[in-house]
Formats: C-alpha cells, structure tokens, sequence
C-alpha cells in the first residue's frame, strides 16, 4: 500500500474536514502513527463517507500488521465505494495472505472487471481459481496476465505449476524456467519448478532447484524439505533423504503447535466468558493471561485483561494491560477510556483527564465518556469544564438519570 | 505383450455400456440409511457405510451383505433399518436371508470386512459400528453367531480387515477408529458455535473433534472358542497417536512376506505399519512416502486399494481424498519406498470429486489393473459442492496412463450419487469384474460388466497351514512374456469387503503359462498351465482340487 499515500495526498476532503486529514498525512510522513491515526479518524467524524481517510487508516494499520482492523477500514471504505480499486486491491490482498481464497474471489473478479489492464489482479484472480479447482478459469486468467505482461513471475509460475500438476509437464517446464530466469532470486520459482522436476523423475534437477530454493527465503518452508526428500530418494541418498524428512517434520512440527497455540488461546478467551459471566473473575483473568502468552499483540485480548483487573481491583495490572492495548490500537476510543476510569480510580487525576479527553475526541458520541471526564474534571477543581462535559452527556444519553443528576450537582446553587 | 496391446486396441475402441445397474433387477431394493437424507448436523451422519461381496454359504456364488446406520432422531419401533444379507440365487437375482441368518440387526452400522476367523471354510464377518463393532461366526449352515470378543468397547469403528500378522495360520484383526465422538459435546451447524465450509454453516469435524485409536486384535482362539486380545498397544498401532482413521487395506508392500497394514485417515497423515516379523510394527508412511501429498500435507484420506498398475511386479497404492484435493497414486519404488505418480498417471485431473471407496479392478481383462471411484460430498445442502456425484473409471493404458472413461462405460458409471462403499466381484461368475456400491440414504447399485473383451482365469485361494481365506496369499500368473500379480486382502476400499478371488486379465491369451502362489504361512507353490475362461480353486500344498468353467 506505499502508493497509497500519494493518491490519498490529492483526495479532496470536504472543506470543513481537510484539517485533520491534511494533518494526518503530515504526521504519516513524520513516522507519528499514532498520531495519524487519530487525526485520520477524526477526519471520518467529520465525513464518515470520506474513503481517502479509511484506507489511510487501513495502510496505517497493515504497516503495523494488524490486519483485521486494516481489512476493516478497507471494508468501510468498499461499503462507501464497492469498486474502488485501491480498497478492492488492498483487501484482496489481505484475503490472499490468510488463505482467504473465497472471500478475495469477488473482489478480485470486481477489480479484473474495473482494471481489465492489470496484472496482477489477473494472475491473483487465476491464482484463486486454480485454489478452488476451477482449473479452466485458473488457466484463462493466467494466460491474460501473460498477455498483459509475458515476463510476470507470479503468472508464469502460476501456471506452470497448473500445468505441471495437471500432468501437462511438457508445458509446465518452459514456464517454470522463464520464472526462475525472471526472479532467479525467488525461492518460490526454485521451489515449483523442483516440484515439476520430481513429478518427471528428473530427480537431479529437481535436488538443484530445491536446495537454491532452501538458500533463497525457502528454509523454513516444510514442503521444500519434502520435496527435496523426494528428489534425494529418487537419487538413491538414503540418509540425506531422511536427513531432509527430519527438518521437514521439525517445521511441520513447529507449524502445528502455533496453530495449537492459536487454537488453545481461543478455547481459554471462551472459557473465560463462561467464567465471567458466572462471576468467576480471577479464574477468568487467569484463562486470559494463559491466552496472552499465544497472542501476545492481540489487542483485544489486552483489554479484556485490563477490565477484568480493574473490576478485582488490582489497579496497576489493569493500567498495564490497558496502556498495552493503547500501544498496539491507539486509535481505539475504548481502550483510553477504560484506561481513564483506571487513572481516576487511583486519583491520578491530570492522567485520567488525558485519557478520558482522548477517548471523547475519537468517539465523540458516547456519553458515558463525557460523564467520566466531567467527573474527573469537578474533582480537578474544573467545575465549568466539567458542566459542559456533563451537558453533553445529558444531551448524548438523556435517558440516564446519573448524568442529569451530576450535571444538576456540577452546577452552582442559585 | 504384442497379445496384449492388440486386446487393448480393441477393448479401447469397444462401445459401451461396459456397466448396467442391476440392482432393482436383481432384487435389491432396500434403503440403506446413515443420518437424515437433507442436512448433516453431525459428522456420524456424513461417512455411510460398506458393504460385501462375500460366499457365505459356499456355493460358488458370491452374496452381498450390506450394513445400515440410522437417523439420529430414531425410527418407530419395527421400522429400524438392519444389516442385509442378500443369498445370491445363481440367476442374477438375490434373496434377502438377513432374518434367517441372525444378520438383521438395526444400529449405527459403519463397515465390514470378512474372513475366516476359526479356519472352518466358512466366512466369517466383522460390522464396525458408531457403538459396538460386532463379530459374526458363521455357523455354516447358513446361520451366523455373534461372537464380539470382550473389551470391543464403544466406539466409531469404520474401516477393518483381516489380517494374519505374525503368520501363525489364524486371522487376527485391524480396526480403523475414526473419531472419539461425543453428540452432547460437538456444535450443530443450527447452534451457537457452528462449523463452516466455505461460508456456509455445516456439521463439525474431524478437525476439531478427538481422533479415534486404530486397534489391533490377536486371534487366539483355539478349538470351540472365539478370543481375540487387543495388542495394540504392544504390536505398536498406538505408537503413532490417535488419528481420524478411515480406511484399512493391508498390503505385503517391500514384499518380505509379511503382511503391512495401510490406515487411510482423515485431515491428518496417513499411517504405514511396517510388519517387523515379531508380532509389532512400525510406522513409516512418512519415510515410504505414502503420508502426504505430493508437496507434503496432509489430506483427508477416505479409500484405498492396491494393486500392481504398472506391472513391475511390486503392489501400488491408490487413495482417495477430500474435494479441492487430488487422489494419490503411489508407485512404489521397490525399495520399501513410493513415489506419487497422480499427475503423471493421469489421476490430476480433478478436484472436484470428494473420494470415497476406490478399487482396482481389469474391467476389460487386457491385464493391466484399471481404476473405479466413487463420489459424493459430505454436505447435502452447501452451494459450494455438488453432494451427488458421478463415479470414475480410469482405464489403465498399459504404460502408467490412466485415462477417464466413465462416458464410454455407461449411464450406471455416469449415474450420480453420494456413494461410499464399493465391492468388487464376479457375482454372476463370467469371467468379469462387477462392482456393489453403497449410496447415502438410497438403494445399492450393482454394476454388471458387459464388456465382451478378454480372456481371464479366477483363482479361488483356501490355505490349510496358513488361514483358510488365504488372506495375505501373493500369487504371480505369467502369461506370454507378462508376469500379473495379486494378493488375497480383506477389507480395503472403503469400508467394504472385495470377493476374495483373484480375477487376472489375459488378454486374448487362451491360458496363463505358469501361477505361483505364495502362501502366507511362508510356502510356495507352483503350478503349470492353467486354462483361460475357468475358476481355479487351488489349496494350500494340494495344487488344483477344482475346476469351473464360467457362466456363459
């Protein structure tokens, strides 16, 4: 997405928002990510049709690997405008990456549509039809991206490797070399075109091309090692034949227990719900913690974790999670407010202040937010301040009697 | 081999129907049930169930037995689906004995596999069951005794087969455990938790649910008495963990005499027990090569059989596999190893077929070892997948080719369905394979060969100091400068029993020049020539004791 920031520079925001949004981009360009991303969303306040701002928040948080919140804002924005290409481009992509092959498949026919000169959104669309076995379809948008452009590594592999599994060896293999003459420094093209090599029994080849593969990207790649297992037994190595099924059944070994990890750590977050709601907080707490060490970057998780400590009381370990979840989503309104109620809960008044006022700018329509802060803000001594943050409260939730009843005490006796 | 090229020549340019479906005709008319027929809300539902080819009575005509499940929410009292035997009348027409054979019981029946157990000429059967598997003695006259050794247990049995392990003349027993399932405990795709395939919401599983451990039972029963002992865990089945295991063939795959055992499994690597000569095993399918798939994951591993298709004399193996997945078609490399030859055989063509039971078998008797499939999704009601498919016949060129024919074969092989089981067996004793199939919530298909190609010679296997079934027996017919190979199994396809006859192709050859058989008790013995068109029963240290011609 690093074009990107050159397209949103020219988007024209509505006069009253190009503030934040032109301030956002500044801070972009100044690395302040966070920073950005608050001024982004306030430019969404402002104009929440405004796609530019979205996919500036999607790139933000792609560069920081948090996909499910980038394919979020990309989401927002196809909402908004279902062919932007930058948003269909961006999410596909996303989709692709996490194996998502079902979901990308309508994007991607979207975008192959709208951008009928595009490349790689042809090799990505054959990619994704040759994943769900509709071979012709695969074949097809394969060839119109050689087309587009006969040197395109991903689609001369692409359809190297349909032809080769197909049987179509014959066809397969020019292919596959032109790929691994175009990116002789792609794993990927080494890795297929060894595979092809073993399906023919031309085992020599094939060991060549695996172990230029396992020196290029592809060493921590199990089906590497178990190609070039294949291609060491058609050569009659015994022990380097087990000696590569040994690493293969290390990294497929390894693959697994992350995935058990991942596994594990969703049965613990739904254990602790359970534990929850049957008022078992420390035991609840206790899943939690055990999930974290799975997913340690997981937002989400990190709050939970905050709330669960600030409702039993142990005040600095729910500060912790919460500002550990600030750090990871700065742009969550929910995160800084929970994290305020912490402040104010200790007395640290001038933090919790900070908090709740970051929270009120990202979300400005929660009124309990604007009651927490006009707490804070009569505490500080702040009574005006705090009368009109009480007055927005009333005004965002008037059917809350707690909120009338702290403005009616904010206010001085007549 | 000039012979035989010339008949494949001929039988590739013969017109179909080479199949008829002549199950209503032959009297076949009984639905066999596992789960509702509109939607799978649990796994149990989804896998079907086997069926036999089998000679019961001993009359020379093969039989059919064919096992039912249930519905989860039951059936009025009475109205239970059961387990059939069907007594084959010589006339191409069956008639159901269940009843009068103590074979009619209701449950959630899975598969089966037969063989001898008491070495008294009769077959004997083993039922796998969500439940209890059952064992059944045949009591030879016509009648059948349930014999369940103690600490069968409950279970999801599904595949089985017989198997002389340590080669002590009696047969013991593999059976194939798929999953440790617990209704109350697994989502329903109409529940808070659903499973999804592709988006939709679906029945959960394997993944996610508890596997099932593969069991190994040691016949030792003596005079009189049944009694088998689990050795599992002493023989090294439970070594490699617990697995969704599906499918049990057993094969002498590095050819040293003693039986090995292949499980097929679901969603996790297949498993490979090498018969170490010592009463255990070891597991290698990731070393032989017959784990994985060609780039090395996992599958979802339903049927297998074996069989030499490339005629060099050493037992491949073929497995079907979950849809977006190819089979597998392993070579074997003759030194205890295999190599996936799918795609270059011609097997990588789909992958919108989701396998189920799978066999060899030379439909066109020119000697080279064809391929059948059945087909059929696991979710009757998902968009993405066709729950009703047709079924595959590859025919085997003769140098490592496989090329569909299913068009050409007929509207019985074209038929769609959500087939499971399938038996191979001469029922009609011509001289051609015919094929029993298993179809979710429907009637049998018996497909009767009516190819007119080709010579072939049967051979009927009873052992005397190895099993009486002659499970494990490896027989050579040489023919003009060809060299055809067998092994009598049980079990193996899915969840099913093939006739244990040994079928093999001549072409237009008018003999087979030499057989060798090798018994599993460790004896060779050779015989002469031996004329095309008849079944040949040889006995163990005897020769030839019978002679049939076939049926016209």
């Amino acid at each position: 997405m690093s074009s990107l920031l050159v397209i949103l520079a020219l988007a024209q925001a509505a006069p009253d928002c190009r503030k934040p949004f032109t301030d956002g981009l500044a801070e972009y360009q100044r690395k302040d990510l966070n920073q950005a991303l608050i001024s982004f969303r306030t430019s969404i306040q402002c104009n929440p049709k405004f796609v530019p701002a979205h996919l500036a928040i999607a790139n933000i948080y792609a560069e920081r690997g948090n996909e499910g919140e980038a394919l979020a804002a990309l989401l927002d924005a196809l909402r908004i405008e279902p062919e932007n290409t930058l948003a269909l481009r961006a999410a596909s992509n996303l989709y692709l990456k996490n194996g998502l092959h079902i979901k990308a498949q309508p994007l991607l026919e979207t975008l192959t549509a709208r951008t009928p000169r595009s490349v790689d959104a042809h090799a990505d669309l054959a990619a994704v039809y040759a994943a769900s076995g509709k071979r012709e379809d695969a074949e097809k948008y394969f060839r119109r991206a050689l087309e587009l452009q006969p040197d395109y590594f991903p689609a001369l592999a692409g359809l190297g490797n349909l032809l080769a599994r197909a049987g179509d060896d014959a066809a397969a293999l020019p292919l596959l070399r032109n790929a691994v003459q175009r990116e002789p420094q792609s794993y990927e093209g080494h890795f297929l075109l060894g595979s092809a090599l073993n399906r023919l029994g031309q085992f020599e080849g094939a060991k060549t091309e695996l172990q230029q593969a396992t020196k290029l990207g592809g060493a921590n790649e199990p089906q590497v090692y178990y190609q070039l297992a294949r291609a060491w037994g058609g050569l009659g190595k015994a022990p380097e034949r087990k000696e590569a099924l040994t690493r293969f059944s290390e990294l497929t070994k390894k693959q697994k227990d992350d995935t058990e990890l991942q596994r594990r750590a969703a049965t613990l977050i739904d254990e602790a719900r359970v534990l929850l709601q049957s008022g078992d907080l420390a035991n609840a707490a206790a899943r939690l913690e055990l999930a974290r060490e799975a997913k340690p970057a997981d937002a989400a998780l990190l709050f939970r974790l905050a709330g669960l400590n600030f409702d039993m009381q142990r005040i600095n370990v729910a500060r912790e999670y919460a500002q550990a979840a600030i750090s990871i989503s700065p742009a969550t309104w929910l995160y800084h407010y929970l994290l305020g109620l912490i402040e104010r809960s200790s007395n640290r008044l001038p933090d919790a202040r900070t908090s709740l006022e970051m929270a009120a700018k990202l979300q400005p329509t929660e009124a309990p937010v604007f009651n927490a802060l006009g707490e804070v803000l009569l505490q500080q001594g702040d009574r005006q301040a705090a009368i009109t943050a009480f007055e927005r409260a009333v005004k965002l939730g008037p059917a809350e009697a707690a909120f009338q009843k702290n403005l009616d005490a904010a206010k001085p006796r007549q | 081999m000039r012979a035989l090229s010339l008949l494949a020549l001929a039988a590739s340019a013969a017109t179909g129907p080479y199949f008829v479906d002549e199950a209503l005709k032959a009297g076949l008319k009984d639905i066999f049930v596992c789960g509702d027929s509109d939607r799978k809300n649990y796994i149990i539902e989804t896998i079907g169930t086997g069926a036999a080819f089998l000679d019961f009575d001993n009359d020379g005509l093969l039989d059919i037995f064919a096992v039912t499940a249930s519905k989860l929410d039951g059936f009025a009292p009475g109205a239970e689906p059961v387990n059939r035997l069907y007594r084959n009348k010589g006339d191409r027409t069956f008639e159901d004995v269940s009843k009068k054979a103590g074979l009619a019981k209701s449950g959630w029946g899975q598969g089966v596999c037969a063989g001898d157990i008491d070495n008294d000429g009769f077959t004997d059967l083993y039922v796998t069951y969500w439940g209890a598997d059952v064992m059944y003695r045949n009591r030879g006259d016509g009648t059948f005794e349930d014999v369940t050794p103690p600490g069968i247990g409950s279970r999801w049995g599904t595949g089985c087969a017989f198997v002389d392990y340590d080669r002590d003349g009696k047969l013991d027993l593999m059976v194939a455990n798929y999953v440790d399932f617990d209704l109350k405990n697994t989502p329903r795709p109409d529940g808070p938790k659903p499973c999804q395939w592709k988006n939709e919401k679906v029945m959960c599983g394997p993944q996610g649910l508890k596997p099932g451990l593969n069991r190994l039972w040691h016949n030792e029963s003596g005079p009189g008495t049944i009694r088998f002992v689990d050795v599992s865990k002493k023989a090294g089945i439970e070594a490699p963990g617990s697995r969704f295991g599906l499918s049990v063939t057993t094969l002498d795959y590095d050819r040293d005499g003693w039986s090995d055992i292949y499980v097929a499994v679901d969603s996790q690597a297949s498993l490979l027990y090498h018969n170490k000569h010592d009463g255990t095993f070891e597991e290698t399918a990731l070393e032989s090569g017959v784990a994985l798939s060609e780039d090395g994951r996992e599958q979802a591993g339903m049927g297998t059989a074996v069989a030499d298709y490339d005629g060099d004399g050493w037992p491949d193996l073929v497995k079907t596999n979950f849809i977006d997945d190819l089979p597998n078609l392993y070579r074997n490399n003759r030194d205890g190893s295999f190599s996936e030859s799918t795609s270059l055989a011609g097997l990588g063509k789909y992958v919108h077929f989701l396998g189920w039971g799978a066999a060899f078998l030379d439909y066109d008797n020119d000697g080279w070892p064809d391929i059948f499939m059945v087909n059929g999704h696991v979710y009757p009601d998902v968009k993405s997948g066709e729950y009703r498919q047709r079924r595959i016949l590859y025919r085997n060129g003769g140098a490592g080719k496989f090329t569909d024919i299913s068009a050409a074969a007929g509207p019985a092989v074209m038929e769609k369905s959500s087939a499971r089981g399938l038996s191979v067996g001469d029922y009609d004793n011509d001289g051609r394979p015919d094929l029993l199939i298993t179809n979710m919530n429907e009637r049998l298909s018996l497909l009767r060969n009516t190819l007119p190609a080709g010579n072939s010679i049967t051979l009927k296997l009873i052992g005397q100091k190895s099993n009486r079934s002659a499970i494990g027996a490896a027989v050579r017919v040489t023919t003009g400068n060809r060299s055809l190979t067998g092994e009598v199994r049980s079990g193996s396809t899915f969840m099913s029993q093939s006739d244990f006859r040994l079928q093999f192709g001549l072409g237009i050859a008018l003999k087979a020049d030499a057989v060798e058989v090798q018994w599993p008790g460790g004896a060779l013995e050779k015989l002469g020539p031996q004329p095309a068109g008849r079944i040949v029963t040889i006995t163990e240290g005897k020769g030839v004791t019978a002679n049939t011609p076939y049926s016209k």
